[in-house]
């Protein structure tokens, strides 16, 4: 019977403060020092070219930077989907959009949407790395994200995109997030819409657009949602073009009308006079 | 206006950004630390003869030279595990040799109520990047102890949807204490991460959950496939407007 019962022995894995990092830094910089101070006067100095010197300490230096930048990455909180993907995150600044939508059955929906930055880091003992959104954002359906305490979750495999293939409300809240910078076709977005456990016939729908729909595949039915964003963004376009030559064209047109009356009122004072 | 012309020649960009053809297939790491110190290198060569050398203390240069690359070595090291995380929990996450269940090792065992309950066997650490130079060493952050049942493949990662007890070889269960230190990469005094309880979100397991919000994510989805295609065709109604009014104003003029 004793052998049924297990012990459970929890160690206190929190009692080395200090960062092995810093330790082996902080101990190796001072031996060195040490040796140089005590035996500047017996050994002679060396001759180095400055740019070799410079290889071997400033490139270095900026690799332990961008390394270091992993490091604290690793060790900080992740946000991980089916598929293998994983990124740090602060989950600081992320923001909650809502989408009131009436659909086709003329019901409304309201649907939540997460937007997190991804990148950046902050581990204890150490200094804070922050620097979310340089990674990235997830646009992700609140229903889909678990928080493990610590990681998060994300269950539906996402689809990297630009911020250009995204819902045009969603489109304008991304890009006026405040970590949100560089070029809008080159930030990857991670979008995530449909759970992992979605199959093909989960998304069967007798009629789309009033027609019988020909799409079978949770991808046909991604690929062309996002071919109807891409193509109400080229709409878009399309209706302000029309519209400032529309506005070009009414203004061509009242300055006509504007010469024309100036000409038929000088003309009607020349008659006068005659 | 053809509208289904524009439709094609935007789905064509579309999948073709989609596909990724542009993409190198070489580790970004790889090209900065080469491609940095060729750089200075070839200066260093260029202007030998040029610039001055400069004079310094030994000591200072190999303080110079030893400890960044010390550092290096064990940043690129750590990097390495960083870049290949398999395992992911609710607090931690590991690097690992295994990306599927299947090929951990299994025993079974059996619990208070004679229920039999098969423990997956995962030793943590080490690691294999693509592109890059492997890293192997499994077992060095010790095992990771899991029910079967509580772990789930994510395709490439595995995903343990338990709470993580951090003990140590002699607390778990006979079974798995003789299995454990006769594995190959056991070493004395390593940690165990032991799952047994599963994770619950609102009352449920995971799975659950999951199952129980599916209808409403794919009620979502229609929702915004909806307003998008009703969105595009008040789109197409006011660019027919907006056609009309400039064919009117050119006539006009």
């Amino acid at each position: 019977m004793n052998d049924k019962i297990v012990d459970i022995i929890i160690p206190d894995d929190e009692d080395f403060k200090i960062n092995p990092l810093i330790l082996l830094i902080g101990m190796g910089s001072f031996l060195l020092i040490v040796l140089a101070i005590n035996n500047y006067q017996n050994i002679p100095n060396v001759e180095i070219n400055p740019f070799l010197l410079i290889s071997i300490t400033i490139v270095p230096l900026m690799m332990i930077g961008f390394f270091t930048k992993k490091y604290v990455q690793s060790k900080s909180i992740h946000i991980f989907t089916p598929g293998g993907y994983f990124w740090s995150t602060l989950m600081l600044n992320v923001k909650t959009v809502l989408l009131p939508i009436t659909n086709r059955d003329s019901k409304s929906v309201s649907v939540y949407y997460l937007i997190i930055p991804l990148g950046g880091g902050a581990i204890p003992n150490w200094l804070p790395y922050f620097g979310g959104g340089r990674d990235g954002f997830m646009v992700v359906n609140k229903r889909l994200v678990i928080d493990l305490g610590g990681n998060v979750f994300v269950a539906g495999t996402p689809i990297k995109i630009t911020v250009n293939e995204l819902f045009p409300t969603l489109r304008k809240e991304v890009m006026s997030h405040k970590l949100f910078k560089g070029n809008p076709d080159k930030v990857p977005i991670y979008y995530v819409d449909l759970s992992m456990k979605v199959r093909d016939s989960d998304l069967g729908r007798e009629n789309t657009n009033n027609e019988h729909s020909k799409l079978t595949t949770v991808g046909e039915i991604r690929q062309r949602y996002l071919s109807n964003i891409q193509y109400s963004k080229y709409l878009e376009e399309e209706v302000a073009n029309r519209r400032s030559i529309e506005r070009a064209l009414n203004d061509a047109l009242n300055n006509r009308r504007t010469i024309r009356r100036e000409r038929e009122d000088e003309n009607n004072n020349e008659n006068d006079r005659m | 206006m053809n509208f289904n012309r524009a439709r094609k020649k935007y789905l064509k960009r579309f999948s073709k950004e989609m596909s990724g053809e542009n993409e190198v297939p070489v580790n970004s790491i790889v090209i900065y630390i080469f491609g940095t110190i060729f750089i200075s290198i070839l200066l260093a060569i260029l202007t030998q003869k040029i610039v001055k050398p400069v004079v310094i203390n030994p000591f200072l240069l190999l303080l110079m030279i030893f400890l960044p690359s010390i550092t290096l070595v064990y940043l690129v090291f750590l990097s390495i595990k960083y870049f290949n995380l398999r395992i992911f929990s609710d607090r931690y996450s590991f690097a690992a040799i295994y990306t599927d269940l299947k090929d951990a090792p299994i025993q079974t065992v059996k619990d208070f109520n004679n229920n039999k309950i098969d423990f997956s066997i995962i030793p943590l650490g080490g690691a294999i990047v693509r592109d890059f130079i492997p890293l192997r060493g499994g077992g060095r952050e010790g095992f990771l102890v899991v029910d079967k049942n509580l772990a789930m493949n994510l395709g490439g990662t595995i995903f343990v949807m338990s709470d993580l007890i951090v003990t140590t070889v002699e607390a778990l269960p006979t079974e798995l204490r003789v299995r454990i230190e006769n594995h190959s990469l056991y070493k004395p005094y390593t940690k165990i991460y032991f799952g047994a309880i599963e994770k619950r979100i609102d009352g449920m397991s995971i799975n659950e959950y999951l199952e129980m919000q599916n209808n409403l994510v794919i009620r979502d989805f229609w929702a915004l496939y909806d307003a998008v295609e009703l969105y595009n065709e008040h789109l197409e109604k006011m660019l027919n407007v907006s056609d009309s009014h400039v064919k009117r104003l050119k006539n006009y003029e």
